[in-house]
């Protein structure tokens, strides 16, 4: 007796196989290429047909209404191209969240700098007002003031670099948070599909469990079974077999 | 959730379905013609029984009918159009051996003009369809899914929700079964040639 192997096909033979290189597929074209009967082909394409017609709505009673519909609309579509061509370009969303925070830190350097100048300028003030002081600690007074000022002048420069650096950082993080997010989705979802589910193997038992899973809120779990369900029953009218397993 | 393949969208068939769903009949008549044959002879050899096929074939169209407003491409045509079949030969296999119906007539023949036929190969060929017939209804789904609808194995993993190694693994015994089918007498000729001798 032969062992179960014996008929399974090598890595060669299957490449043969599926390059349409074996006896078993030119065999499988020497059989009867038999086609549907032709009343059958009848019956299908007058239903496709009638489904068409059935679903058509029936305009000849809106026919004075066109054309002030068509004006309204042309007349609406009109005022949001205007609108949009005289609007500022706008970032999205996103973009400005992460503009502003670039531009509050590239500020505050700025604004330090400004600070400064402004107390250079009062201590100025005063060491040009007439005062008891001498000549040296005015001088002193402004070369202390000028250093201090030069000293946020010089960071302002490199936190503007760190700035530009944490700023890019945010956007490589987020980046790369999206991508991990949509590969843990995925795995979410083929971890479904691997997990043992008896219900799934009864479409009404599935359906009854999508339905539960909405009624106690957990939106994810039915949403998730949802789209496993229509990925196997990719013609099903979900909604309606919900309600119709609400109220047989 | 897994996105599908732009690919997909740019499917000419899934164009054609997506103007049938907007009410163009003719796209579906384009449809029709493009996959009626394999579609038929796919059920045809499933079910080896020629007033069943013809009932489960009609039952995917109408379904294909009765969904082309909902219809949205997230696969090829053709993967959504057989994973349909698929669900209907599953749930017919699911249903109790009294409701189906006797198994009969039907299996198609060999085409009686050709020559390879007509010179002796009709015996090779009963024994290729028997063996067909016989293969588990899993191994001849992926079979006919290759042959029929021309489908990659990817293609059949997605169409029949299994994955791709046991898809592999069925069409290599499939295969392997109906080569077997093809070669035994010769083999059975040359293990009787030395007693002979």
């Amino acid at each position: 007796m032969k062992d179960k192997d014996d008929h399974k096909l090598s890595d060669d033979e299957l490449a043969d196989y599926l390059a349409g290189r074996d006896a078993a597929s030119a065999s499988y074209r020497l059989l009867d290429q038999e086609t549907p009967p032709p009343a059958l082909d009848a019956r299908i394409l007058a239903r496709a047909h009638e489904s068409v017609e059935n679903s058509k709505p029936d305009f000849s009673r809106d026919v004075f209404i066109r054309p002030y519909a068509t004006a309204a609309t042309v007349l609406v579509c009109l005022g949001i191209t205007f609108l949009l061509v005289n609007q500022p370009d706008m970032p999205s969303p996103a973009d400005t969240g992460i503009q502003a925070e670039r531009l509050q830190r590239a500020a505050e350097p700025q604004q330090q700098v400004a600070e400064s100048a402004r107390e250079l300028d009062a201590i100025a003030e005063q060491a040009q007002a007439p005062t008891e002081a001498p000549a040296r600690q005015r001088q002193e007074l402004t070369n202390a003031t000028a250093s201090t000022a030069a000293a946020p002048a010089l960071n302002a420069n490199q936190e503007l670099r760190l700035a530009d650096a944490a700023a890019d950082t945010v956007v490589q993080d987020f980046a790369a948070g999206a991508a991990v997010s949509a590969e843990l989705e995925e795995i979410v979802v083929s971890a479904a599909q691997l997990a043992p589910a008896d219900f799934r193997n009864d479409r009404e038992a599935w359906l009854r469990e999508i339905a539960r899973w909405r009624e106690t809120g957990d939106t994810g779990a039915a949403e998730t079974e949802a789209n496993l369900f229509l990925a196997r029953y990719p013609d099903a009218d979900l909604e309606a077999e919900l309600a119709a397993l609400a109220n047989p | 959730m897994q996105l599908f393949n732009i690919a997909d969208r740019r499917d000419p068939d899934a164009q054609l379905m997506l103007a049938y769903g907007r009410g163009d009949a003719k796209a579906f008549e384009q449809l029709y013609v493009k996959y009626k044959d394999p579609l038929y002879r796919f059920f045809l050899r499933q079910c080896g029984n020629r007033a069943l096929a013809e009932e489960l074939y009609q039952d995917v169209w109408v379904r294909v009918i009765d969904a082309r407003q909902r219809y949205a491409v997230k696969a090829k045509f053709s993967t959504w159009l057989y994973r349909i079949a698929h669900n209907i030969l599953t749930d017919h296999y699911r249903k109790p051996v009294e409701e189906a119906l006797p198994e009969a007539d039907a299996v198609p023949s060999s085409r009686a003009d050709d020559p390879e036929t007509v010179l002796g190969g009709q015996e090779k060929l009963a024994r290729y369809q028997a063996m067909l017939r016989a293969l588990p209804d899993e191994q001849r789904a992926v079979f006919l899914l290759k042959e029929e609808a021309g489908m990659s194995l990817e293609d059949i993993a997605a169409t029949t929700g299994e994955n791709f190694e046991t898809i592999k693994s069925r069409l290599r015994y499939a295969v392997g079964k109906l080569k077997q089918a093809l070669a035994e007498p010769e083999e059975d000729e040359r293990q009787r040639r030395p007693q002979a001798v």
